[in-house]
């Protein structure tokens, strides 16, 4: 359709978006719990989901444009990395079940969509005040 | 739909960078490490990881709370109180050096050169090493500290419901000690002969003596049958809270029932 240009996916946010959800994401949680990634499944969690939202948010806030579909990208490849650790960090109870890393998966990506979401409407709000 | 925005052009016409080399740098080197040592070396590190001890690793009060706890217990037991093993005394010391040293270099660091480039930088301003080195020494100040604010608010609440808890175990145990006095007095009157003031094999007849029916712990009542005794005693400084013992013939220490009412339970 004339007007609309499928978007472009901006790669060097992908990898900087992987980079930081190791970094500040995957780092923090092995310090905070030991130097280890054995966690409780509840704070483990709220952890986990609280961590990508913040790092989704400041992509789609720091990030030029519109960058949405890139820590999208990003989580993607963060929970395929996590699925290595999976067994570590669900505990034993957990442990290989399929279905609650399908639901972990579906969830991620979710609130990266949504928390990048946001982060270019405070982007957008911002430019608008400057 | 794609809105990218251009970047802002720099006064010499050239496209201002998003990210500076050494923020690409930095973040590639500790993306590589963290991989790294997650999925490489996570089970060789000498901390005793995923025992108590590791999880509180950014805590180490809680470490040494444990540690004076143990000690306590092993008084208490009559065992000699051993030194702490060295994976715990490592954990405390690494924790205290994350926590109180690395995390606010760190931090203060990076603060620092932020603020030196701040004056020459917008919204959309280049991302640097300094700020990786910031966030990540702010992530460990944070996250150390803000356990320690709901403890500090919950502090006076924990302490007087410990002395609360301590003030209503001490009455409690008084006035068990009382009663056991009580059905020690029933039962030797219960097998002593009629001569020597005794129920001869019955308690009937049995009477509370005064010196023990009312007491600073509690009062004490007994409802007496020939072949069985309740004594209930009632707290003094805690009128809600009962203690009822029922024993036979055999003596309170053979068969014999205890029951809590009230905070007592």
């Amino acid at each position: 359709m004339k007007g609309i240009q499928i978007s472009k996916v901006d790669w060097k946010w992908v990898g900087i978006g992987y980079c930081f959800f190791v970094v500040f994401h995957l780092l923090p949680t092995f310090i905070l719990n030991g130097l280890s990634l054995h966690m409780d499944m509840l704070p483990l969690g709220v952890e986990l989901f609280v961590g990508l939202a913040i790092v989704a948010f400041y992509i789609g806030y720091r990030s030029r444009g519109v960058t949405i579909l890139e820590p999208v990208i990003s989580v993607l490849l963060y929970d395929i990395t996590l699925l290595f650790e999976f067994r570590n960090l669900w505990g034993r109870s957990a442990s290989g079940s399929v279905w609650i890393i399908l639901l972990w998966g579906f969830l991620t990506l979710v609130m990266a969509v949504c928390s990048a979401w946001l982060g270019e409407l405070f982007q957008a709000r911002m430019r608008a005040k400057a | 739909m794609n809105q990218k925005i251009d970047a802002e052009k720099l006064p010499d016409g050239q496209q201002e960078r998003e990210f500076s080399p050494d923020f690409v740098r930095l973040l590639i080197a500790l993306t590589g490490a963290t991989l790294l040592i997650v999925f490489v070396f996570q089970d060789k590190i000498i901390l005793p990881t995923g025992t108590a001890t590791g999880q509180v690793f950014l805590y180490p009060w809680i470490t040494a709370a444990g540690q004076t706890i143990a000690n306590g217990l092993a008084e208490f037991s009559g065992k000699t109180p051993s030194d702490s093993i060295i994976q715990v005394r490592l954990a405390v010391l690494l924790g205290v050096i994350f926590g109180f040293i690395i995390g606010p270099t760190l931090f203060l660091f990076g603060w620092y050169q932020r603020r030196k480039d701040r004056p020459f930088r917008g919204m959309d301003s280049t991302l640097k090493g300094s700020a990786v080195i910031s966030v990540i020494g702010g992530l460990i100040i944070f996250s150390a500290a803000i356990p320690a604010i709901p403890n500090a608010i919950n502090r006076s609440q924990v302490e007087s419901w410990l002395r609360s808890s301590q003030a209503i175990q001490e009455n409690k145990d008084q006035v068990i000690s009382d009663i056991t006095m009580i059905a020690y007095n029933a039962h030797q009157y219960g097998i002593l002969p009629r001569s020597l003031n005794g129920g001869e094999g019955s308690f009937a007849g049995y009477a509370i003596p005064q010196a023990l029916a009312a007491t600073a712990n509690g009062t004490y009542k007994a409802a007496v049958t020939a072949d069985e005794i309740t004594l209930t005693g009632n707290s003094a400084k805690y009128p809600d809270c009962n203690v009822t013992l029922r024993f036979n013939r055999n003596g309170p220490m053979n068969g014999g029932t205890w029951k809590y009412e009230g905070q007592f339970q």
